[in-house]
């Protein structure tokens, strides 16, 4: 049983939650790597993803559970081997259960290109609230989701919460916008989060074999 | 300088990945001494479903120094996008725009995506007119079901491939590597066969209006790929983005249909019958499934049930691909198979009988019986179906009430034998879709009119009344649509004027429903004077028709005789019974095993 990290970009950010669990399912059927399936009237293949991103980021921190006996490292590079552009698996463990990451994965932090001055990131981080409007026009308080957020040399580093509770990065760079005028530009997503700790040691620790 | 970056466009539309490229199997960005740009007028999920344009794309890239890319109409958010932003339509893989290309091939696959090849052209910064586009402009080429009578689009493009693409497209580009100019191009490729030069033919009218005669040079013949085991087969088929229609690996069994019904222009025009190899079959398919990922295969023809060796071919690729969902798309009710219903999950079942009397079916040449049908369905029924699609058309020749009260009698017959092996009737479901009949070139039926709003309104009431049945579900289509399909199939040149019309009334992707505008269409009728009833009209069986100049191997008296059959109610009968003398067998050989 492997925990695969993978990047998406290079077009790739473009593709779906769905259509990348696709992709990520004939990529395996290629490479011809055993795995398991369910053993209902379907069988699906026991792939499980951690929680969707926005159509449009760049990933450098996507995750997948699969339930197959191949080991990390022929993983990796029959994975790479056969996936479609774009898409890239960097890092893999061998684990004794699958850790649920749609749940556990609590933060992400994103480096978001823009012209943000250290007054405004006081100035976000010193307010009571930050408010929102989703895509049904309702307006939300999301300021306990904004973690950390940190100037660096073109951009900003934030610290954001994802999976049960999650904030967009492309939704938070664009009230930056309208409300400080902070132009933005491309959104990476570096890093997932487990209470605290980086996904990646978390995961090896807690799952590890 | 456009005002906006595709990158930044991308992330406002539906979808994005559409426009992306950069698929599983996709061509990589190059650019060589002659660049091609396969075109589908339709959006990327049709598009990427398409077999015939990969096989096209495989022909090309025989030939040395061929570049090939790919592109598909933007949905109207995108295409307004790039409008707005002063960008163009470009090529999946290469990003460049279609004007750069040397050449631009358009599929013609249905006469409803006229108008999106214009939006396509626009889009791409292309004239759309050919007496408009200069040496800096491509070559504009299309293939494809619909060129069987391309003569509604013969101002939009430079040259037309009719037929089989898998040799004749090599051979179009070797001559274009060879040409010095666009005028010595068309000069050169007008005598490849196949390939119809439309600049290059003059049409000549009687005071009626009517075509009187063709002026032309070279004989327009259709291009026929004598051995299809032989010919190339897309090894690697790139694999959609998002989710495609058909979003699963496709071989092709065989070409053309042995089956001769009378309305059917693929059966005609497809000839000879050609019948794939198990042996290259079965590798062609593992090939495609390897290189895809894909979990299901599909066996495509027109009439895969037909084909003579789908029981050694299904076993073997049971053996050589045991995890793979094999799909059978088209099977007729006689070939169907009980052994197949076993093997196969779903839990519907798909037949076209369809007329609705056994003596409507005789005309169209569809012969299957009453008792074919209810023993299939009772096959189906024990194998726990419980669910059944048929389809009907209505306005064939010679169709009255009766024949339509016929459809609701197969209903009844079909809900009788299930309710008598179960005890739930109410599970079973039957939807029947009915269309309208539309007269095509190449067919047997290609003089026939099509009928009248007032009688498609009392044909539509009369099966809503007999169809309001519990379980029953009864859908039809517009009468406008078929209307304007058999108008654009049966067209001639004074089309194209109406067709760049309504583009300019703001017609395309006029095959999604939420997109066609009947009244622009209308609308463009009036501004050009031209009356969409001279195209539904009954043709006289002594006058030229616009399609009359080419030369598919099929005679017309041969049609002729089978309209004349047809009003007899006289069966002809599938090919297995014997070679009826089309024409095909004077130059072609069938090869039925």
């Amino acid at each position: 049983m492997l925990v695969v990290k993978y990047a998406k970009s290079d077009g790739a950010q473009f593709i779906s939650h769905l259509d990348t669990l696709r992709h990520l399912q004939k990529t395996i059927i290629r490479s011809k790597i055993s795995v398991e399936y369910s053993k209902g009237f379907n069988p699906h293949m026991l792939i499980f993803m951690s929680a969707p991103i926005g159509v449009g980021l760049i990933s450098e921190a996507e995750y997948f559970f699969l339930e197959t006996s191949e080991r990390a490292d022929g993983f990796i590079s029959l994975f790479n081997k056969f996936c479609p552009g774009g898409f890239k698996a960097l890092y893999a463990v061998e684990v004794k259960k699958n850790p649920n990451l749609q749940a556990i994965i609590d933060s992400a932090e994103y480096f978001i290109e823009c012209d943000i001055t250290d007054e405004i990131v006081s100035s976000v981080l010193s307010e009571g609230s930050f408010i929102v409007t989703d895509k049904k026009g309702v307006e939300k308080d999301v300021r306990s989701r904004i973690l950390a957020l940190e100037k660096c040399d073109n951009g900003l580093i934030a610290r954001l919460s994802f999976g049960n509770e999650t904030l967009r990065a492309d939704v938070f760079a664009q009230k930056l916008n309208e409300r400080y005028g902070v132009r933005t530009g491309t959104i990476v997503k570096k890093c997932c989060y487990i209470k605290g700790a980086s996904a990646d040691e978390y995961i090896k620790d807690t799952f590890g074999v | 300088m456009p005002s906006q970056t595709i990158e930044s466009i991308l992330k406002t539309v539906e979808k994005p990945a559409r426009y992306t490229g950069g698929e599983y199997n996709a061509p990589k960005p190059e650019w060589k001494k002659l660049n091609y740009c396969i075109c589908f007028p339709d959006i990327y999920e049709v598009g990427m479903s398409n077999l015939g344009i990969k096989i096209v794309a495989d022909s090309l890239r025989t030939v040395d120094d061929v570049f090939v890319d790919f592109a598909y109409s933007p949905w109207k958010d995108f295409g307004d996008k790039l409008k707005e932003s002063g960008n163009l339509l470009y090529g999946l893989s290469s990003k460049r725009p279609l004007k750069d290309f040397d050449m631009v091939g358009f599929s013609l696959g249905y006469e409803m995506s006229y108008t999106t090849v214009l939006y396509m052209l626009e889009l791409g910064g292309i004239p759309l007119r050919a007496c408009d586009r200069g040496e800096e402009y491509p070559i504009i080429q299309a293939g494809g079901p619909c060129v069987f009578n391309p003569e509604p689009m013969a101002d939009f493009f430079d040259l037309f491939v009719i037929g089989d693409g898998e040799e004749s497209m090599a051979e179009i580009a070797e001559v274009k590597l060879a040409s010095s100019s666009k005028a010595d191009f068309l000069e050169k490729v007008a005598s490849v066969q196949g390939v119809y030069v439309p600049s290059k033919m003059q049409v000549k009218y009687a005071d009626n209006g009517r075509i009187d005669g063709f002026v032309k040079k070279n004989e327009i013949k259709k291009a026929v790929c004598r051995d299809l085991d032989k010919a190339v087969f897309p090894h690697k088929m790139a694999v959609g983005n998002i989710e495609v229609i058909f979003d699963r690996a496709i071989i092709e069994v065989m070409r053309g249909c042995c089956r001769g019904c009378r309305f059917c222009q693929a059966g005609y025009v497809y000839r000879p019958i050609r019948m794939k190899s198990v042996e290259n079959l079965v590798s062609q398919a593992v090939d495609q499934i390897e290189s895809t990922g894909f979990d299901e295969l599909s066996l495509n023809s027109l009439s895969t049930g037909d084909y003579a060796h789908l029981k050694e071919l299904l076993t073997r690729l049971k053996e050589e691909l045991p995890c793979t969902h094999i799909a059978l798309p088209s099977l007729r009710i006689d070939s169907f198979d009980g052994e197949f219903i076993e093997q196969s999950r779903k839990s519907s079942l798909t037949f076209a009988p369809e007329g609705g009397t056994q003596r409507l079916r005789d005309v169209i040449n569809k012969d299957i019986t009453e008792e074919e049908i209810t023993r299939t369905v009772k096959v189906a029924f024990d194998k726990g179906y419980t669910s059944i699609k048929l389809y009907f058309m209505m306005g064939l020749p010679t169709e009255t009430d009766e024949d339509l009260s016929g459809i609701a009698d197969i209903v009844y017959k079909i809900r009788d034998i299930y309710s008598a092996n179960k005890k739930f009737a109410r599970n079973l479901r039957i939807s029947v879709s009915v269309s309208t009949f539309i007269p095509k070139p190449w067919t047997a039926f290609q003089w026939e009119r099509q009928i009248t709003k007032d009688e498609f309104l009392h044909k539509v009431e009369l099966l809503k009344e007999k169809l309001f049945v519990k379980g029953v579900s009864f859908s039809w289509n517009d009468y406008e649509l078929s209307m304007l399909e058999a108008v654009l199939a049966r067209g001639d040149r004074k089309l194209s004027a109406v067709i760049e019309k309504a583009y300019k009334n703001g017609c395309y992707l006029d095959g999604w429903a939420e997109m066609v505008d009947f009244k622009k269409w209308k609308k463009a009728f009036d501004e050009c004077g031209v009356s969409p009833d001279e195209y539904t009209r009954e043709f006289s069986e002594d006058e030229i028709l616009p399609w009359d100049y080419m030369n598919i191997f099929l005679d017309k008296n041969y049609l002729l005789k089978e309209r004349h059959k047809a009003y007899d109610g006289i069966v002809t009968g599938s090919c297995f019974s014997g070679c009826k003398g089309c024409g095909m067998q004077k130059e072609y050989k069938c090869k039925l095993c």
